[in-house]
C-alpha cells in the first residue's frame, strides 16, 4: 500500500449493493439513492477523522455516514425530517451496533435548524467531520433548492467543528432537463463560502471499479455514464489563514494553537 | 458428424437501412496515465496525448475538423527566460496523432495580450467557411489570468464543441478551482456547459492500493469541461449526424 493518497478513490471496487452488505445495512438502504455509498463514507471517515470523533450528518438519509462512523470507531449523530429515513437509520445503528460498534451513535427527526438552538449547545466545537450529501432530488429538479438549504445547513454547522475539523460535501454530477451539466461544485463552494468555510480539495470518488488498467462503469443508461462522485472538503476559513500565514512567516506556535484560540475565543464572544 | 450444410449458421441480417450515427457516451472519468505508453522526445506528456485523443474521438467524427489551441505562458512578459516546462506544453505535437485520426488539424498558440504574435494570430477567415467542430485547449490556472478561451468561440461550427483541459491549485491554503469562472464566461458567449471528465495523469494501479491519509492527497487528475453551442444533446446529435 501507497502512503500517499490520491485525489483520486477507489471507492467503487465494491457494487452498491455489495458495500451494503459489507456495511450491516438493513434491508431498505437501498432506496436510499442519493445516499452517500458506504465506501466513500469510510475513505473521508479515515482521512479526516480519528478514533472518538464525531461524525455528524446533518442530512442522514438512511444513515450510511452513521454506521461507517461507528464501524471506523467514531461517535455519529445523524439528523433528518423525514420519517422512513430516520427509522431506517435507526434500525441500521441498531444493526452496526449488535454486530460490535462501542460508540454513540444517533437519529434524530429534527430539522438542521435545530443545531442552532440551545439543545445543540453540547456539540458546539466537538464536531470533528460533517459528511453529507447534497440530496438533489430524484429527478435532480430542486439544485437550487437544495444548495439553498444546505448554505443554511453548513450555516448552523460551523460552529460546532473543532478545531482542525472537516466539512465534507459528496455530490453526484447531475443535469437539467435541457441536458446541460449542473456546476453543482461551484454551487457548494459558494455556499459553503457564504457559511464561513473555504475549500481546501477537491476529489474524485470513483463508482467505477477498477479493474487491472481500465475502469467498469456500473449501471444503465445516463447512470452508466456517471462514474464517480465529486468530494469538496472544506475547513473554517480562518483556519485556513492562519494555517496560511503560518506558513509563509517564521512560526512562533503552530497554527491548531491559533485557531484553537480563535475559535475559543470568538464562540465565547 | 456433422455436416458442413448443417453447421451453417443463419446470420442475422446485418443492416436494415441507414442508422444514423450515435454520439458517444463518454463516462466522467478517463484513464490517461498509462505506463506502457514512452515518454518520447517531445515535451508533450503521454498522459495529456492520450487526452487528446479520446476528447477528439469522442466529440468529433472522422473528416471533421479540429483546432488545437496552446496558450504560451513562456511568452508572456512575466515569464520571459524561464525555461522550466508547463502541464501543457507541446499541446501542437497531438497534431500528427489527431491527423492519423482522420480529423483535418489546425494548431494555433495563443500569446498575452502586449506580446508580439509571429505567427499573425488566428483570425476568423482562417478557419473557413465551416468553422471547427472542435476547439480542444490546455491552461492552468495562471494562464487563465491572461487566456481566454471563450474568445475562440466564433470559431465553432454550429454544433460545435470547446474543450478546455484544466486543473485548480491550492493558493494560501485554499483550492482554487477554475471551473465556476470558465463556465460562467461559456454562459456569456452563449455556450452550454456539456460535460466534466476527470483526466487520471497516472496509471489507475496507483490509486488502487492507497491508504486514507491525513495529510492532503495528492492530486493526480486534471479536467476536462466541455462546452457546445446546440440548445440539446439531441440537436448535436442530429446536426453532428447529419455532417457525419
Amino acid at each position: 500500500m501507497n502512503d500517499g493518497a490520491t485525489s483520486v478513490w477507489p471507492t467503487g471496487q465494491r457494487s452498491a449493493h455489495a458495500q451494503l452488505r459489507e456495511a450491516g445495512c438493513v434491508s431498505g438502504t437501498e432506496f436510499d439513492h442519493e445516499r452517500i455509498p458506504p465506501a466513500i463514507a469510510a475513505h473521508a471517515i479515515a482521512a479526516w477523522t480519528r478514533t472518538g470523533d464525531l461524525v455528524l450528518d446533518p442530512d442522514c438519509g438512511s444513515g450510511t455516514v452513521l454506521t461507517e462512523s461507528l464501524r471506523a470507531g467514531r461517535h455519529a449523530l445523524g439528523l433528518t425530517v423525514r420519517k422512513p429515513w430516520w427509522t431506517l437509520a435507526r434500525a441500521n445503528i441498531t444493526a452496526v451496533k449488535t454486530a460490535g460498534a462501542w460508540c454513540d451513535g444517533s437519529v434524530l427527526e429534527v430539522r438542521p435548524r435545530m443545531l442552532a438552538t440551545v439543545r445543540a449547545a453540547g456539540l458546539v466545537g466537538r464536531v470533528g467531520l460533517v459528511l453529507t450529501a447534497l440530496r438533489t432530488g430524484p429527478e435532480h429538479d430542486r439544485v437550487e433548492s437544495a444548495v439553498g438549504e444546505l448554505a443554511k445547513t453548513l450555516q448552523y454547522c460551523e460552529p460546532l467543528l473543532r478545531p482542525g475539523g472537516h466539512v465534507v460535501i459528496v455530490a453526484r454530477p447531475c443535469r437539467r432537463s435541457d441536458g446541460s451539466l449542473v456546476d453543482l461544485a461551484s454551487l457548494v463552494v459558494t455556499a459553503a463560502t457564504t457559511a464561513g468555510l473555504a475549500l481546501v480539495e477537491r476529489c474524485v470518488a470513483l463508482s467505477a471499479e477498477v479493474r487491472g488498467s481500465r475502469m467498469v462503469v456500473r449501471g444503465s443508461g445516463e447512470q452508466r455514464r456517471v462514474a464517480h462522485h465529486e468530494v469538496l472538503v472544506f475547513q473554517l476559513s480562518h483556519e485556513v489563514e492562519l494555517a496560511a500565514e503560518a506558513a509563509t512567516s517564521a512560526p512562533v506556535r503552530t497554527s491548531f494553537a491559533h485557531a484553537a484560540e480563535r475559535s475559543c475565543g470568538r464562540r465565547a464572544a | 458428424m456433422i455436416s458442413a450444410r448443417n453447421s451453417q449458421v443463419r446470420k442475422p441480417p446485418l443492416r436494415r437501412g441507414w442508422r444514423r450515427p450515435r454520439l458517444a457516451q463518454p463516462n466522467t472519468v478517463w484513464p490517461c496515465g498509462q505506463d506502457d505508453l514512452c515518454e518520447g522526445t517531445g515535451s508533450l506528456a503521454s498522459w495529456l496525448l492520450t487526452a487528446v485523443v479520446k476528447t477528439v474521438t469522442t466529440y468529433t467524427q472522422p473528416g471533421q475538423r479540429v483546432l488545437l489551441l496552446h496558450p504560451a505562458p513562456y511568452l508572456t512578459p512575466s515569464a520571459r527566460g524561464q525555461s522550466q516546462l508547463g502541464p501543457y506544453d507541446g499541446l501542437h505535437e497531438a497534431g500528427w496523432t489527431v491527423v492519423r485520426l482522420g480529423r483535418g488539424v489546425q494548431t494555433h498558440t495563443a500569446v498575452a495580450p502586449g506580446v508580439e504574435q509571429r505567427d499573425g494570430g488566428l483570425v476568423e477567415s482562417e478557419s473557413g467557411p465551416d468553422g471547427y467542430d472542435l476547439v480542444l485547449t490546455a491552461a492552468d490556472l495562471a494562464t487563465l489570468d491572461w487566456f481566454r478561451p471563450f474568445s475562440f468561440a466564433p470559431l465553432l461550427t454550429p454544433a460545435g464543441t470547446l474543450a478546455v483541459i484544466t486543473r485548480g491549485a491550492r493558493s494560501g491554503g485554499r483550492f482554487i478551482d477554475p471551473t465556476e469562472r470558465l463556465v460562467r464566461a461559456a454562459r456569456d458567449v452563449g455556450l452550454r456547459y456539456l460535460d466534466r471528465v476527470a483526466l487520471l495523469r497516472v496509471p489507475l494501479r496507483d490509486v488502487l492500493h492507497v491508504r486514507p491519509a491525513s495529510a492532503l492527497h495528492r492530486q493526480v487528475h486534471d479536467d476536462l469541461l466541455v462546452f457546445t453551442r446546440s440548445a440539446s444533446p439531441a440537436r448535436i446529435a442530429e446536426s453532428g449526424g447529419a455532417s457525419r
